[in-house]
């Protein structure tokens, strides 16, 4: 009797731990699994993701985690969980969260190639229903271009970005050159630094957008932009003599040692670092850099100015045409709880990543912001851009979103080989050819 | 308690929690993935099942780099056994001969294991930069400017440079395990060898390395199966780069997986590695086994 109920107290004993943690397990799921819940208040929770984390010193990020709180001090019926990554490792989380169906309410992406597989795969909430006349009327001509597939609406871009050669007048000064105004100058100011023992471009090519960002507009220029979409897309052939001009004039570059010497073993900051502790010349990149440039604490503030990439001799492309446009922006998770709620949240972040992106000479503006902007604060070094930038007579999008996943990482690390001599500029074009198949 | 574990049912009640925990969390990733290298699929869209096709292309299309990963990994792996191991057993030695300030040497040699290996990758991609690099500048002091060069930028060195700090890094670790492991061999033996005459190169291969084999043979299957996992450092100094010069399977599937969405050809990858490190896990196992008999 006495061992009986031994076994018996044994058993129960198992069997409690057992069902424990399952219990234990299946509450943890839920709360993974389950990211909006309406609390008993009745607030709505929704989820946002997105690049932009509390450093201090990244201006847009502050922006947006200030954005996040004017939203909630608006709407009490709303709160806002955060979650952020950096750059590369962001575009990885997203990825996975979205294929195991546990992306947020709302998060950030990048219109084109890189939204497109989620769309196809049904992910996405479409907008169209939501964009009424008097939004329609508040957002400037052709921002929502890399968020439409197939003639419908999936997201809100937040800024416009393009990319500039900022330029460290001081040091030019020093060596008594004048800014680039063609290509071939621009080859002469590299020669002339390189030998001096000044690195002319400061490049961060192991974050390999970086030096996407500078192939991209050479490609440009070398092409113009209706005949480049139309080589991306595989109606032509990339073995087209302006194409080919573009990656002689790259591997030309790369040749008198225009680029930092060990890029491939920097990262963008570090290479934005070398910048604006004046070790570099120049340095190619998104307007977004001018917060960093100009900073308190950058040695270089006040003595860099931004110009448009040089025009190439015998490019087809114009100085007036651009790389970038409304790509950073939010799209909705289509398993979402409140999509009108969420549709309301995406379009303040929107609107107000616009303004205060704007407002702190970052990006420029996707909506009509009136006069809700003091022009007499931007920085002159932004203003610069925002004057070229109005000029445009026309935005290509950046190529890494241009493709999709592969042919963009591909697209990558033929460059990366062009950029070391390891391929011809023939070979090179050879590559992207079979690329784009 | 015997009793007890005569009870089949207690005892598939008390291991049921952990072995469906062991289940969910470690035995049915590994068989998914098993599954995914079978598909050609992005992550999201539709799955296409291609059987082997996966594995077929791994081994034949030079572009994926797959084989090259595989190289350079057994090059990091051949380094540990043939500098790692033997320095991580000359320190145990030396210091376990009673050394004076034998305690502080061990925590110098063991710091580098407790550094976090991103903290490790930046001091050493300090190291070799180019132009303000420790390296660099020591070769220009001493009048060899000609060697100088960006370390990790270049094809040539990279792979080298990458090695050096994971080598050097766990140096520590596996003299700390041999240290202590030579510390709980019975001090008569060592005694008894000094009164035969024995000299320290004679105890040394004659009594502490045959005595403390177990716990070689668990530093062999550590290294050896460490340095086909090895991520970290690699991620940390170059990402594979430049232009896949020191790629390792698990950069490269990373990168195949996340950047280049192609979740099929990835798992395949993550299969490949799984199985390598089992085998050699094997290998290492039979041959200590032989070697008994």
């Amino acid at each position: 009797m006495k061992k009986k109920s031994r076994r018996m107290t044994a058993v129960m004993l198992a069997a409690i731990l057992g069902v424990s943690s399952l219990t234990a397990c299946s509450t943890k799921n839920e709360q993974e699994g389950n990211d909006n819940s309406e609390a008993s208040d009745g607030k709505v929770t929704l989820t946002v993701w997105s690049l932009y984390g509390t450093n201090p010193e990244d201006k847009s990020a502050a922006a947006f985690q200030e954005a996040i709180k004017e939203i909630m001090d608006e709407d009490s019926s709303v709160e806002i969980k955060l979650d952020y990554a950096e750059n590369e490792a962001y575009k990885t989380k997203i990825k996975a969260a979205v294929a195991a169906n546990e992306a947020p309410d709302i998060y950030g992406t990048w219109g084109g190639g890189f939204t497109q597989p989620f769309v196809e795969a049904d992910k996405v909430l479409q907008i169209d229903d939501y964009l009424t006349d008097e939004i329609n009327s508040k957002l400037l001509p052709g921002v929502l271009d890399y968020y439409i597939y197939d003639g419908n609406v999936y997201g809100l871009p937040t800024k416009m970005s393009t990319c500039h050669l900022f330029v460290n007048k001081k040091i030019m000064d020093e060596h008594e050159l004048k800014l680039p105004n063609t290509f071939d100058e621009l080859v002469e100011v590299c020669k002339t630094l390189r030998e001096a023992g000044i690195t002319p471009i400061s490049l961060g090519s192991k974050d390999r957008w970086a030096i996407g960002k500078v192939f991209d507009m050479m490609g440009v220029r070398a092409c113009g932009i209706e005949e480049a979409t139309k080589i991306l897309s595989g109606k032509d052939s990339f073995n087209n003599p302006d194409f080919l001009y573009a990656a002689e004039n790259f591997n030309q570059l790369a040749e008198v040692g225009a680029f930092t010497e060990n890029a491939v073993a920097l990262n963008n900051d570090e290479a934005l670092a070398d910048f604006t502790l004046g070790k570099a010349a120049m340095f190619y990149n998104g307007s977004w850099s001018c917060g960093f440039i100009n900073s308190d604490t950058s040695q270089v503030k006040g003595d860099v100015v931004a110009i448009p990439f040089p025009e190439m001799k015998d490019g087809k492309g114009t100085v007036n045409e651009f790389v970038g446009g409304a790509s950073d922006g939010f799209v909705i998770n289509k398993d979402t709880k409140y999509p009108d709620k969420a549709f309301e949240v995406l379009q303040k972040i929107s609107y107000k990543m616009s303004l205060k992106s704007y407002q702190n000479s970052l990006d420029m503006p996707v909506w009509d912001l009136g006069d809700e902007v003091d022009e007499s604060k931007i920085d002159p070094l932004f203003a610069m851009i925002v004057e070229d930038a109005s000029q445009s007579t026309g935005y290509m999008e950046w190529w890494d979103t241009f493709f999709e996943g592969s042919a963009a990482q591909d697209y990558l690390y033929a460059l990366i080989d062009l950029s070391m001599g390891e391929v011809t500029p023939e070979e090179f074009c050879e590559t992207m050819n079979g690329i784009v198949q | 308690m015997g009793k007890l574990l005569q009870n089949k049912k207690a005892i598939f009640l008390f291991m049921a929690p952990a072995v469906l925990f062991f289940a969910v969390i470690v035995v049915a990733p590994v068989f998914l993935s098993g599954y995914y290298s079978l598909l050609e699929w992005d992550g999201m869209g539709e799955k296409i099942f291609v059987g082997f096709d996966n594995y077929a292309r791994l081994f034949t299309d030079s572009g994926d780099k797959f084989l090259l990963a595989l190289k350079n990994s057994l090059m990091i792996a051949v380094f540990s056994l043939l500098i790692q191991l033997p320095m991580g057993m000359l320190f145990a030695i030396i210091l376990s001969n009673g050394v004076r300030g034998e305690r502080f040497f061990i925590t110098i040699f063991f710091i580098p294991v407790i550094i976090s290996t991103v903290a490790i990758g930046q001091l050493w991609g300090k190291i070799y930069h180019p132009d303000y690099g420790l390296l660099n500048t020591l070769l220009r002091n001493v009048g060899f400017d000609r060697l100088t060069r960006a370390w990790l930028g270049d094809k040539e060195t990279v792979l080298a440079a990458v090695i050096t700090p994971i080598i050097w890094q766990y140096i520590g670790y596996y003299m700390l395990l041999f240290y202590s492991s030579i510390k709980s061999v019975s001090a008569d033996l060592f005694d008894a060898a000094k009164i035969d005459g024995a000299s320290r190169i004679q105890t040394a291969f004659r009594i502490t390395i045959p005595l403390i084999k177990p716990m070689i043979k668990t530093c062999l299957i550590f290294s050896l199966v460490g340095s086909f996992k090895t991520y970290d450092m690699v991620c940390v100094l170059t990402d594979g780069g430049p232009a896949h010069a020191s790629e390792v399977p698990t950069t490269l599937m990373v990168w195949t997986i996340f950047k280049r969405n192609q979740y099929g050809y990835g798992s395949a990858m993550a299969v490949i590695i799984v199985l390598i490190c089992f085998s050699l896990y094997l290998l290492v196992q039979k041959f200590f086994k032989a070697d008994n008999e």
